[in-house]
């Protein structure tokens, strides 16, 4: 850059000839141009401007600056930036941090931000003739910070609402069992079942799960069984709010079978499997070789999970059959409701 | 229905969750309050308040596709009190319910039933 403002021809400006520049502007223009940080001085009733190569990029396609009035430099900013101006030209020090100015560097309107200060230049009898820019452009931290406040508002909501569902889940257990030590005992593997459902959200993208993660999360507390267990069906993505019910309900029916189904026996067998055919998505849990069932007396908060909420989260249709050679649960929906919508944030993320 | 002259207050539910829906339902019945829904929509709460005798009503806010403002403003036309559910941390309510109460998701059963007591006795 120095060699550029060497060669310019400076006598077209206001500032005459180099030569003829004052001891003040030399040396403001000298330490900006041996500065890596970007900066620039306007000197002068116009305001030329100087700058160094650090400051180039915040330019972006606009012209060349150099040795152009600042008020050209930020024609579509003047209105903006101006006043900073004035107060600079009248003395005063300038500080923004991270200032909103709407420019246009790329051919269209942009919001960029800024952490600038202006200096006031004097001259020998110290009366104010220029100004000294040096900024830094902080618009992708700001961005970022934004994205991180919708963030952690919906991390809240989230958070708001899971714990509004743990509670009916405490409510309804204790309601649904005979002892505390029964309740606790269920509580504490539905709670885990939530919490290692929300693990595979967390690993994934927060917002949608592979239903393969899900299915091996659920069951994953009946370790000693999983051999006896068969998964098969394809990737597919589930949303937030069918990981949760399909693993709660997941985890009832396994928990049912290592008490009285198909796993209370090395010889018992589980098939877990799902397919959809671009109209209707099938997941179906099949006992097989276990003791002879019969239906329970009474259906507890556990069937609940499977018949009523597992069914109501995919807008779908559960049926339980307490078959006598094994339980069999089938949810039926339209593929289509297994669509997920994205927040707000996850847009601005994909785009 | 009965229409009796001391029939007991019955509060409409309108929560589009099932489990908590259900939950709330069964801590309200067991605090001797009776229930008229969970209305899950908009449209089942309207038509609730239409066909059924209530005299107050809890409103979740965020319903799965749509708020629960339309809900709001037919109680208010017809002068039966509510409070709304929340789980955001500070929704804030649009100025023609300014004034309304606003709980946050999870509400203990104390809360629940002094709050519709509140209600109830406002009208009274």
């Amino acid at each position: 850059m120095g060699r550029q403002v060497a060669a310019f021809d400076w006598s077209r400006t206001s500032l005459g000839p180099m030569e003829n520049w004052p001891a003040a502007l030399r040396i403001s223009v000298s330490n900006v141009l041996n500065s890596p940080f970007p900066a620039f001085v306007a000197w002068g009733p116009d305001l030329i401007t100087i700058h160094n190569d650090a400051f180039r990029p915040i330019l972006g396609m606009k012209p060349a600056p150099l040795g152009k009035p600042m008020a050209e430099n930020w024609a579509e900013a003047w209105e903006a930036v101006s006043p900073f101006v004035e107060a600079t030209m009248r003395g005063e020090s300038v500080f923004f941090e991270n200032h909103e100015v709407e420019i246009d560097r790329s051919g269209q309107m942009e919001k960029a931000y800024f952490t600038f200060a202006y200096s006031p230049l004097r001259d020998e009898e110290g009366v104010v003739r220029g100004l000294m820019d040096t900024v830094v452009e902080t618009t992708s931290s700001v961005e970022a910070e934004r994205k991180a406040r919708i963030r952690n508002g919906e991390l809240m909501h989230r958070m708001k609402n899971t714990l509004a569902i743990v509670s009916a889940i405490a409510n309804q257990t204790y309601r649904s069992s005979q002892t505390v030590k029964e309740a606790n005992e269920r509580l504490l593997r539905r709670l885990t079942t939530l919490g290692n459902a929300q693990s595979v959200l967390m690993s994934e993208d927060h917002e949608a799960a592979d239903i393969r993660a899900v299915v091996e999360s659920s069951l994953a507390p009946f370790r000693q069984a999983i051999g006896q267990i068969k998964v098969e069906g394809q990737p597919l993505h589930l949303a937030e709010r069918h990981v949760f019910s399909l693993a709660l309900a997941l985890n009832e029916l396994a928990s049912n079978a290592m008490k009285y189904g198909a796993l209370t026996v090395p010889e018992g067998r589980v098939r877990l499997g799902w397919r959809t055919d671009g109209e209707d998505f099938v997941l179906e849990w099949r006992e097989t070789g276990g003791p002879a069932v019969t239906e329970p007396a009474s259906s507890g908060f556990g069937s609940f999970l499977i018949r009523s909420v597992l069914a109501d989260d995919f807008n779908g249709e559960v049926t339980l059959d307490y078959r006598r050679d094994g339980v069999v649960c089938r949810l039926v929906t339209a593929e289509s409701n297994l669509a997920f919508r994205r927040s707000a944030a996850h847009h601005d993320h994909a785009a | 229905m009965e229409h009796g002259a001391r029939r007991a207050p019955r509060i409409l539910v309108v929560e589009d969750d099932l489990l908590i829906a259900m939950d709330l339902v069964d801590e309200l019945e067991d605090a001797g309050i009776s229930v008229a829904g969970p209305a899950r929509t908009v449209k089942d709460a309207l038509r609730m308040i239409e066909l059924q005798d209530i005299d107050a009503a809890l409103l979740d806010v965020n319903l799965q596709d749509e708020d629960s403002y339309p809900i709001a403003a037919a109680l208010q036309q017809r002068g039966l009190p509510f409070a709304f559910l929340s789980g955001h941390a500070a929704a804030a309510l649009p100025p023609e319910f300014a004034g309304q109460q606003m709980l946050q998701k999870p509400v203990t059963t104390a809360t629940l039933t002094s709050v519709i007591e509140g209600l109830l006795s406002s009208v009274s």
